[in-house]
């Protein structure tokens, strides 16, 4: 199947904002997260508008998404939770709107929640064995990446500062991000190095918080143009899958570059007509690698790109500008979806001070454990 | 795509990538800090490793060999063996 032909609408959004909640549980968080989605949508109190429910979380545990439901009294459709690691929101979408376009369903709720502890992330993606070794050393796998990208992209420690410089800015103008102050470069070169060469502040939080939005058979308002999922090709050695070994992987093209390829073509959209993009900012190399893995500059220009100032808020391509993980935390199933929901209102104009005028085409990127990566075209 | 079968790897290899792991990861029964990293084997092969530390002074394509490190056991059991990389 290509072309789609049926247009998916994007009718309602809503968020809880990124950060640390206390005993507030993940439920509560959904609930937030879902009403504010059905009210922008334009749906009733007690109404249920959607026919099918997908849920996005990776830590939540049994029936997640029932417990968010049925705290609204909005049960009895198929109500299924997807886990596809840091892409557990991109997958929910790609299945609600393929529903949709398959005629399955005319409206699909999709949210995503999550409440992680602090910290690297203890993942069951590792066998016993391997954290026994050491060897689930999150950051280091990281930093692994970023030190490649140096050597290979001609990128600097002051560029993987000036990103997470760029995104804090950004976030300081979103009150749903978890950190909303400004670090300078020296800031962030100065705090502690956590695996050479990513600094305490190069990396994105694990936290709490949910997303959620409305989709409806349709062709007016932000239109939801493509949502690609792919996963990685056997081999590579230092992509998100973290597998013991691999092999020069310049020939393999990574699961984000084979999720953009897809999404461009279903959409019949390129990277050169992009107007804003959200991407994985995990830590700030990731960022950098996600300009060359997307397709938005050629392969080893990653560094000259950021010295350019391109994808800065008035750049010609704005990245990040909701302030990404780096300012928002990263809450596994809700962060793709907190990227929907802030592109939706860059297209409909109502980002405030973070507005990137005249925004129409953007694109929403997620990639991690699996791997999994998600690709989101969304247009007015 | 051919099914994947078991092969024996060289013992020796150059190191690709390095770096330092500051926090003890989660479930590791060694402590932190050690190194971490990549090397690569003659066919081409690249494999995650520990690596004998310190790292500071490693350098892009050095040589390296295979060895082994003793690693605590959970609640004082025995201790565990795993491989790791020597420059």
């Amino acid at each position: 199947m290509t072309a789609a032909n049926t247009g998916v609408e994007i009718t309602g959004i809503g968020i809880h904002p990124f950060g640390r909640w206390g005993e507030k549980t993940a439920t509560e968080m959904g609930v937030d997260a879902v009403r504010a989605a059905l009210a922008d949508a334009g749906v009733g109190p007690g109404t249920r508008s959607f026919q099918a429910a997908f849920c996005g979380t990776a830590y939540s545990g049994v029936a997640a998404g029932h417990k968010v439901l049925g705290a609204l009294a909005l049960t009895g459709v198929p109500i299924v939770d997807v886990e596809a690691g840091c892409a557990s929101g991109g997958a929910a979408l790609m299945l609600a709107a393929a529903a949709i376009r398959a005629g399955q369903y005319d409206s699909v709720l999709v949210f995503g929640i999550e409440k992680m502890p602090k910290g690297i992330i203890r993942s069951s993606f590792f066998e016993p064995w391997r954290e026994e070794a050491g060897l689930a050393a999150t950051p280091a796998y990281f930093a692994l990446r970023a030190q490649r990208l140096m050597r290979e992209s001609g990128v600097t420690k002051e560029h993987l500062a000036r990103i997470v410089v760029k995104n804090r800015r950004n976030g300081v103008h979103n009150p749903d991000a978890m950190f909303r102050k400004e670090v300078t470069v020296d800031d962030v070169l100065g705090s502690r190095v956590v695996c050479e060469p990513l600094h305490l502040f190069m990396l994105c939080s694990p936290n709490e918080g949910a997303a959620a939005v409305v989709l409806q058979r349709g062709d007016g308002g932000v239109q939801l143009r493509a949502a690609a999922l792919r996963s990685h090709l056997p081999g590579s050695v230092l992509g998100e899958a973290t597998p013991m070994s691999g092999v020069d992987d310049h020939d393999l093209a990574p699961p984000s570059t084979l999720a953009a390829r897809a999404a461009y073509e279903e959409a019949g959209i390129g990277p050169t007509d992009l107007d804003v993009v959200e991407c994985q900012d995990t830590d700030a190399a990731r960022e950098l690698l996600a300009y060359e893995e997307l397709e938005l500059c050629p392969r080893g220009t990653a560094g000259a790109w950021a010295e350019s100032g391109h994808t800065g808020p008035t750049g010609p391509l704005p990245v990040n500008p909701s302030g990404g993980l780096l300012s928002k935390g990263e809450p596994l199933g809700a962060s793709g979806l907190g990227q929907v929901v802030e592109l939706v209102r860059q297209l409909r104009g109502s980002a405030g001070p973070r507005q990137v005028e005249g925004a129409r085409i953007a694109l929403a990127h997620t990639v991690g454990r699996g791997a999994n990566a998600s690709v989101t075209l969304l247009s007015t | 795509m051919p099914d994947p079968e078991p092969v024996e790897l060289s013992p020796r290899g150059t190191l690709w990538g390095w770096t330092t792991v500051t926090a003890t990861p989660p479930g590791s029964l060694g402590e932190a800090p050690f190194g971490f990293g990549v090397v690569e084997l003659p066919d081409g092969l690249r494999v995650i490793t520990r690596l004998a530390g310190p790292v500071d002074d490693y350098e892009f394509g050095q040589p390296m060999h295979l060895g082994f490190v003793d690693l605590p056991g959970a609640d004082n059991g025995d201790p565990v063996t795993t491989w790791e990389f020597h420059p």
